[in-house]
C-alpha cells in the first residue's frame, strides 16, 4: 500500500514536469477553423503564429494567477499561525509580565484574590494523558502485531476499517460513552477492586469509588489515541524488508520468536513517533476529558482522585473570564502553554518518525 | 410552460417582499439579548411571546453566560445583557453605565443521595454546616454536626462527595452567597464567585450534569436551581433562614423572600445587592435571588424606548406564570416592587414609569 502511494506521488510530479503547454484546455483561438483550414497557405502559417503568441502570452498570465492563488492560500496558513500567536501573545501578556515564570509552579488558582497559577491544570493534564498513553500504546501494539502477522486477511481489512472509523468519532461520543458505560464500570467494580487488592499497599489505588475521575478521563483519552498508535505502529511493520523475516526463518526461529525478535524491534522507532503524536492528540482533549474528570482544581494523589486539565478548564470558565482583564490573560497563558507543548510534541513526534523511518511514513504522521 | 413562469415570478416576488419587510422590521428594531444560561429558557419564551403581540420587533436570545451578559451589554454588544449575579461594587466600579434590572426570581436547593435515607424524610441544614462539608471539613454524613440538627433522622457511615459547578454559573454565585452570608470561614476563605475554587469535591458542566452526577453517586451532595428540582421531581434540603425556621425552597417561599426583602428598607434601589440578606420571616427561603437584565445607560434614545417597552412587558404580562412559573421560576412580586423599579427605569429613560393594572 506505501509503495502504490509513493509511486503514485511520483507520477504526480513526474506529470507536473511536463510542460504546461500541454495541459491547457484548448482556446477558440487555437481550435482549427474549418473555413480557414481549407487552404494550407502561407497566409495560414502567420495567422497560427500569430495565434502561438497570443496563446503564450495566455499561458504565462495564467501561468502566473496560478501562482499568485496559490501563494495567496499558502501565506494564508502563515498569516493565520502568526495571528493566532499574536494575539494570544498580546491579550495574555498582562498575565505574563505580572506573574512572570513562577506562573507554571504556582498552584494556587483563585480569580477572586487575582492569584493564578497553572501547576495544578498542568498535572492533570500530563495525568490523563499519562493514563491515556499507559493504557493505549500496548493495545495498539498487540492490536498492530496481531493484524500484520497473525490475523486471517478478511479480518485485516475489517479491523482496519473500524480502526479508521474509530479515529473519526468525534470526542463528544467517546465522552457520552464514558459516562453512561466507563463512569458505573469503574465505580462499582474497578476502583473498589483497586481499593481492596492494591489499595491495601499502597495509597495511590485507594480512594473513595466515584466513577468520574482521572482515571476514567484517562481511558477514555486512551480509547482515542489507539487508532493513532496503531495505525503509524502497523504501517511500520508493513516496511519490515521481506528479507529480515525471511533470514530469522532461516536461522530455525518461530513464528513468535521473528515476531518479537525481529519485528518488533524494527519497528521501535516508529512506535516511539506513534507514541509522541498520541500524546499530541490526548493533551489537547477537551470535551471527553471535561465529562469525565470531575474538574476539580486539586492535584491528585491517588488513581481514583479528581483533577482538572488545562483544555477542560478553559472550556467551562473561559466565556466567564472575559469579564476580567486578568482573569482572562491567565486563561489565554494557559492557552499558550498548551499550544507551546503540543507544538513541540508534534514536530518532535514527527521529525523522530522522518529521521528514523527515512521519511517514508511522512503521510501517515497527519500530526494531532 | 407559462403556468411554470407565473408561479417561479409569483413565489420570488413573495420571497423578495418578505425578505425585504424582514430587513424594514429589523431596522425598525432588533433587541439582542445575550448572558446568563439559566435566564436563557425563560428569554426563550418571552421572546416568541413578545414578538408575536408586537410584529415589527425582533428579538434574538442567546445563552452565552452571566460574565459575556454583562460585559457585552457595558461596551454596546448586545442591547440586554442577562445575569444571575447583581453588580458587586467592583463590577459597578468597571462597568458604571450598567443599570440592573430584576425580571424574574430562582433559588438555589442543596440536593443529595444518602443511602438508606427515604426520598420524603426531611434533611435539615444550616449554613456553617453546609460550608464545612463545602469545604471538606465535615467528611462523614453521620457526623454530629449533622446528626445534631436532625436527631430525627439515622445517618449512614457513609463518605460525603461534593459535587459542584465546573462551568461558572449563577447558581454557584446564590449558593455561595448563602453560605459567605452564615459561615464566617467561608467567607475568609472562599467567598461568593460564579466560580470560586473550591476546596474539595468534583464539578460538573452544567446543572443536569450536577443531577446527574447526584443521582449515580451515593453519599454526594450537589445543589442547582428551581427549575431542575421541579422537572426531576428532586427532594431537596430544607435550609435554616435568619429567624431560625428550616424552610424548603418553592415558588412560594421564594416569593416571600422576595417580599420580605423589598420590605426591608435598607434594601438598595439599585438592586446592587444579594437577597440572601437579613431576611425575617417564617416562610422565607433563605437562598433565593433575583435574576438581572443589565442595560447600558448610553443607549441611543430610540432603541431605549423600545428596550424598555420590552423591560416593562416583561415585568408585567411577562410574570405570568405560563412564562414564569414554567420555565422554573418565580414570578415576581409585584406591589411593593413599583416604586424601585421606576426609580430604575427612570434613569433608563427619564419621564416614563410602570403602570401595573393587577399583581402579578
Amino acid at each position: 500500500m506505501d509503495e502504490g502511494q509513493i509511486l503514485a506521488k511520483e507520477t504526480l510530479s513526474s506529470l507536473s514536469a511536463v510542460p504546461s503547454r500541454t495541459l491547457l484546455p484548448s482556446s477558440p483561438e487555437l481550435r482549427p477553423d474549418s473555413s480557414d483550414s481549407r487552404g494550407h497557405g502561407p497566409e495560414t502559417k502567420s495567422v497560427l503564429r500569430d495565434l502561438r503568441k497570443v496563446s503564450i502570452k495566455r499561458i504565462h498570465r495564467s501561468e502566473r494567477i496560478f501562482q499568485g492563488t496559490l501563494l495567496i492560500g499558502g501565506l494564508f496558513v502563515l498569516a493565520l499561525f502568526a495571528t493566532v500567536l499574536g494575539v494570544s501573545l498580546v491579550e495574555a501578556w498582562p498575565s505574563i509580565t505580572r506573574f512572570g515564570w513562577s506562573f507554571l509552579w504556582t498552584s494556587t488558582w483563585n480569580p477572586h484574590r487575582h492569584i493564578f497559577g497553572a501547576w495544578t491544570y498542568i498535572v492533570g493534564t500530563f495525568w490523563v494523558t499519562g493514563i491515556a498513553l499507559l493504557f493505549a500504546i500496548p493495545i495498539a501494539i498487540l492490536s498492530s502485531l496481531f493484524l500484520s502477522d497473525y490475523s486471517p486477511k478478511w479480518l485485516v481489512g475489517a479491523v482496519s476499517t473500524l480502526m479508521e472509523m474509530l479515529a473519526g468519532i468525534p470526542s463528544i461520543v467517546f465522552g457520552a460513552f464514558g459516562i453512561i458505560f466507563m463512569v458505573p464500570l469503574l465505580r462499582d467494580h474497578v476502583e473498589p477492586f483497586l481499593a481492596n487488592t492494591l489499595g491495601r499497599h499502597w495509597d495511590f489505588f485507594n480512594g473513595d469509588a466515584m466513577g468520574y475521575g482521572i482515571l476514567a478521563a484517562g481511558l477514555v483519552v486512551g480509547i482515542m489515541v489507539i487508532p493513532l498508535v496503531a495505525t503509524v505502529t502497523r504501517d511500520s511493520l508493513v516496511m519490515v524488508p521481506r528479507e529480515t523475516v525471511e533470514a530469522s526463518y532461516a536461522l530455525g526461529s518461530t513464528k513468535a520468536e521473528m515476531v518479537f525478535f525481529v519485528k518488533l524491534p524494527a519497528v521501535v522507532p516508529g512506535i516511539i513517533g506513534s507514541v509522541i503524536l498520541g500524546f499530541g492528540r490526548a493533551i489537547g482533549e477537551t470535551m471527553a476529558v471535561l465529562l469525565l474528570i470531575g474538574n476539580q482544581a486539586s492535584i491528585p494523589t491517588s488513581i481514583q482522585d479528581v483533577g482538572y486539565t488545562i483544555s477542560s478548564l478553559l472550556a467551562n470558565t473561559f466565556t466567564y473570564a472575559v469579564i476580567d482583564p486578568l482573569y482572562s490573560a491567565a486563561e489565554i497563558e494557559l492557552g499558550l502553554i498548551l499550544l507551546v507543548i503540543s507544538l513541540v510534541v508534534n514536530t518532535l513526534g514527527r521529525e523522530l518518525l522522518m529521521k528514523l523511518m527515512g521519511g517514508r511514513l511522512a503521510g501517515s504522521v497527519g500530526g494531532g | 410552460m407559462n403556468f411554470v413562469k407565473r408561479t417561479f415570478g409569483l413565489a420570488a416576488a413573495i420571497a423578495v417582499v418578505s425578505v425585504l419587510s424582514g430587513v424594514g422590521s429589523a431596522r425598525a428594531t432588533d433587541l439582542t439579548i445575550s448572558g446568563s444560561t439559566m435566564l436563557f429558557p425563560l428569554e426563550q419564551v418571552w421572546a416568541n411571546a413578545y414578538m408575536k403581540s408586537h410584529p415589527g420587533v425582533h428579538i434574538s436570545v442567546a445563552s452565552t453566560g452571566s460574565g459575556f451578559g454583562i460585559s457585552n451589554a457595558a461596551n454596546g454588544n448586545i442591547t440586554i445583557g442577562a445575569s444571575d449575579a447583581y453588580l458587586t461594587q467592583d463590577l459597578r466600579k468597571r462597568y458604571s453605565s450598567l443599570a440592573s434590572i430584576p425580571v424574574a426570581f430562582d433559588d438555589t436547593q442543596v440536593i443529595y443521595n444518602i443511602p438508606g435515607i427515604r426520598k420524603s424524610k426531611l434533611i435539615r441544614m444550616d449554613g456553617p454546616t453546609l460550608a464545612r462539608i463545602f469545604m471538606g471539613k465535615i467528611r462523614f454524613w453521620d457526623d454530629k454536626a449533622i446528626r445534631a440538627i436532625n436527631p430525627s433522622v439515622k445517618f449512614p457511615h457513609q463518605r460525603i462527595k461534593v459535587i459542584h459547578r465546573a462551568d461558572a454559573s449563577g447558581t454557584t454565585f446564590v449558593f455561595t452567597d448563602y453560605l459567605s452570608q452564615t459561615s464566617k470561614e467561608w467567607y475568609d476563605e472562599i467567598g461568593r464567585d460564579l466560580s470560586p475554587s473550591w476546596p474539595v469535591g468534583s464539578g460538573y458542566n452544567g446543572s443536569d450534569a450536577v443531577v446527574a452526577a447526584v443521582m449515580a453517586t451515593p453519599g454526594a451532595i450537589g445543589y442547582v436551581g428551581l427549575g431542575w428540582i421541579n422537572e426531576y421531581h428532586l427532594s431537596s434540603m430544607a435550609l435554616k433562614n435568619l429567624d431560625g425556621y428550616y424552610v424548603v425552597g418553592s415558588v412560594k417561599t421564594i416569593r416571600n423572600a422576595g417580599k420580605a426583602a423589598l420590605h426591608d428598607p435598607t434594601f438598595p434601589d439599585d438592586f446592587n445587592r444579594s437577597i440572601v440578606w437579613n431576611l425575617h420571616g417564617k416562610d422565607v427561603y433563605p437562598d433565593s435571588n433575583f435574576e438581572f437584565w443589565m442595560v447600558s445607560t448610553s443607549l441611543p434614545a430610540a432603541t431605549m424606548l423600545e428596550v424598555k417597552k420590552m423591560i416593562i412587558w416583561a415585568l408585567t404580562k411577562g410574570q405570568h406564570e405560563k412564562y414564569t412559573v414554567k420555565t422554573g421560576f418565580a414570578p415576581l412580586p409585584f406591589a411593593p416592587l413599583r416604586p424601585r423599579l421606576n426609580k430604575i427605569l427612570n434613569r433608563l429613560l427619564p419621564g416614563n414609569s410602570l403602570k401595573i393594572e393587577s399583581g402579578g
